[in-house]
């Protein structure tokens, strides 16, 4: 059967392989594929949290759903402009590697 | 942590059907894969006879093209317009409800969203023969 | 929500974001089709409009909790603070505005942005309007600070800053839904009355605040999650690193200080030891770095790193004394801050660096610049007669009274002495070695006035810090 534990296993699991990405890729849209998948991840916690949340007075108000809504928006947004500065990278340097980018250090 | 609803066992008769679906893709890719493993012929490789023989062409370049650099602008803008929809759908669920207020609330909403297509427009960046837009590196 | 609910507690940012509209349509109206566009109106209407908003917070009264805000003398204060900001940073940038390729209307529309998602910070109470106002400000940095796309410097500060923030934005996502599910509330107090009820704090709490401490350090700027610091210092336009040193870092202390007065409040003793253990670490890091730095901007990185330690410090202290001495320590720093990266960009003006040699002499060059730099570091590295000074001194004296936390007391006075040291160092620069070129550094009226003002403001307040100090604990009053 499935409970919430199932869906927080699963988002643990799904946070954790894009937290790997970001950290193992070094191609940048395919880091910023993996800020995407950690994202879902607590999109999905989100949504099985109010799932099961215990009614009061009998309704449970979707407050996780709504905030769903803002992190996609918000998501979206990000990754435009990380897709943005990802394209200005490729025209000035030529390169989406982000092992490339080390200019500036100490 | 909050007690689970319990999901009736008969629910899940309605996934049935899907899952019967799955089962049968999946073991029809397993059996053309281990078919041709079984009955197909193993020799020694060779040029001549990896090349596809009466298949078309030779292939003359690599089939991965790389996209303009417009496509992605364009696909960013949509992606940007698309996801604020977002809003539009939960907003038109419980618009009686929201009366007056709402509406004006979705029109407060639109006139940002209609400033940042005009922006988009101005800018050019939707100009698809234009030799000026948005990422233009200086 | 009502409207006219939503207008007393979110007035300011109403303001602010119908300026920024009216901003895009002066910029698009002005010939915003041309990218070079570089428009008088725009410059106008940016001053005019921070200046009567800036003017309307000093009439905002306290409103007390709406649905997703809330209004008190402590949001009102942090108001007050971002949209001098971002008034500041805006003066700041008149002279390096003639460098953004992609024109000016979209810069201060920028700013604008950012500042509305910091005051909306500033009044939060409930999760969704910290998480929807955090990326605002985060977002329009990331585009802030790889806003000069011909610079490679300028793209590499901007990749790292959007994948070190976004993961950042990841985790406390993350953190939030866990919050959720352990309380199922965004509303800031429901989750304290559960931490306060609980006599041990349920794990899944536990754990989500612990994630939502992630993306607050990353704004803060505190050790383990300082790494973006330094490069996104060294790389953005000087105007949006100083945005970035006093506005972004602003926030996390504002949201830190929420944290844990707030939503923690009588429980945050049980945070006492994380906090300080982080503060340690921080004013290690923050104070070693800076040492061997070359770039001036950089440096100013490394040492905003450490200041975030001595705020770190403050917030382990958890007491009254300790809020007013983060709010002190905030105005004195913004005004140190906003005079040194005047400098930097009023000498770095013919190059795209701000390496250090090119503070070599500076006390030939232009001894007005060279003792708005020196009172600027000097009032950075805590010297008396500055308003430095005493905002260390605040959180040392708030420190010592907790009696706990005396390892870190005793670090943070030797790290006062390291930093005396390499802000010397650069003083030494000033004043003792030669100049590399001596050409004539010329700089316009307004940021002569500003870079006067600065040092008026630190010197002022070092040696008459009463009103600041009644201003700090005016503001911070309402977190009690």
């Amino acid at each position: 059967m499935i409970q919430l534990e199932h869906y927080l296993y699963l988002s643990g699991l799904v946070f954790t392989l894009g937290l790997c990405g970001v950290m193992m890729r070094r191609n940048v849209i395919l880091v910023l594929m993996g800020v995407e998948i950690m994202l879902n991840a607590a999109n999905l916690a989100l949504i099985a949290f109010n799932k099961y949340m215990l009614p009061i007075d009998g309704i449970v108000e979707p407050k996780g759903q709504v905030f769903v809504f803002f992190t996609i928006a918000v998501a979206a947004a990000e990754v435009a402009v990380a897709l943005v500065i990802a394209v200005a990278l490729f025209r000035r340097l030529d390169t989406v590697n982000v092992d490339d980018v080390a200019n500036l250090r100490w | 942590m909050p007690d689970s609803h319990v999901v009736p066992p008969e629910a899940l008769n309605d996934f049935m059907p899907v899952l019967m679906l799955v089962g049968f893709a999946i073991s029809f890719a397993a059996v053309n894969i281990v078919g041709s493993w079984l009955l197909g012929k193993k020799g020694t490789p060779h040029p001549i006879k990896d090349s596809p023989f009466e298949c078309g062409m030779e292939p003359l370049q690599e089939g991965r093209r790389r996209f303009s650099v417009r496509f992605y602008v364009v696909a960013m803008l949509f992606i940007l317009f698309d996801i604020e929809v977002v809003f539009l759908y939960p907003w038109a669920v419980v618009y009686q409800d929201l009366g007056m207020f709402g509406f004006y609330e979705m029109l407060v909403f639109l006139t940002v969203l209609f400033v940042g297509w005009w922006y988009v427009v101005k800018k050019g960046a939707l100009d698809w023969n234009s030799r000026r837009g948005p990422l233009r590196s200086s | 929500m009502n409207p006219a609910e939503l207008f007393d507690i979110f007035g300011t940012e109403v303001f602010l974001a119908v300026l920024a509209l009216v901003l895009i349509v002066t910029d698009l109206l002005d010939g915003g089709g041309k990218l070079t566009g570089a428009s008088e109106k725009t410059r106008f209407v940016t001053y005019a409009g921070l200046g009567a908003i800036l003017v309307s917070t000093f009439f905002l009264e306290p409103y007390g909790d709406g649905q997703f805000g809330q209004l008190d003398s402590f949001a009102i204060f942090f108001k007050q603070f971002f949209v001098a900001t971002a008034l500041l940073v805006m003066w700041l940038a008149a002279p390096y505005e003639v460098r953004f390729p992609a024109g000016r209307g979209e810069f201060s529309m920028l700013i604008v942005f950012a500042t509305l998602g910091m005051c909306m910070l500033a009044s939060c109470n409930d999760f969704a309007t910290l998480f929807v106002g955090l990326e605002l400000v985060t977002i329009t940095l990331f585009m802030l600070a790889a806003f000069r796309p011909g610079l490679p410097r300028s793209i590499e500060a901007g990749i790292k800053f959007v994948i070190i923030g976004a993961v950042a934005a990841g985790f406390m996502v993350y953190g939030i839904a866990f919050i959720y599910g352990a309380t199922g509330s965004f509303d800031f107090a429901v989750v304290h009355d559960v931490i306060v009820s609980s006599e041990e704090m349920p794990g899944a709490l536990q754990f989500g605040l612990l994630m939502l401490l992630v993306g607050l350090g990353f704004k803060l700027g505190a050790v383990p999650f300082h790494v973006w610091i330094p490069d996104v210092y060294q790389g953005a336009p000087t105007p949006v690193t100083a945005m970035l040193s006093v506005g972004s870092k602003a926030t996390g202390v504002l949201l830190m200080m929420r944290l844990v007065y707030s939503i923690l409040g009588e429980a945050a003793g049980q945070w006492t030891a994380l906090l300080m253990g982080l503060a340690f670490l921080t004013l290690l890091m923050g104070n070693l770095g800076a040492i061997p730095q070359t770039d001036l901007k950089r440096f100013l990185g490394y040492s905003g790193i450490a200041h975030a330690g001595f705020l770190m410090l403050a917030l382990a202290t958890g007491s009254q004394d300790s809020a007013n001495a983060i709010l002190f320590y905030m105005s004195t720093y913004l005004f140190a801050n906003i005079a040194a990266f005047l400098v930097i960009v009023v000498v770095s003006r013919t190059a795209d660096n701000a390496h250090m040699d090119r503070i070599n002499g500076l006390a030939n060059r232009s001894p007005f610049l060279a003792l708005v730099l020196t009172v600027s570091m000097l009032s950075l590295a805590g010297v008396p007669p500055f308003a430095g000074f005493f905002a260390k001194f605040m959180v040392l004296r708030a420190a010592v009274d907790h009696g706990g936390l005396m390892p870190v007391v005793i670090l943070s006075l030797v790290m006062v002495v390291v930093g005396l040291y390499y802000y010397l160092c650069v003083v030494k620069r000033i004043y003792m070695r030669e100049a590399v070129d001596s050409s004539v550094l010329e700089m316009s009226g307004w940021t002569r006035g500003l870079l006067l003002l600065c040092v008026v403001v630190m010197f002022l307040f070092g040696i008459y810090q009463s009103p600041l100090v009644d201003f700090a604990r005016a503001g911070a009053a309402s977190l009690f």
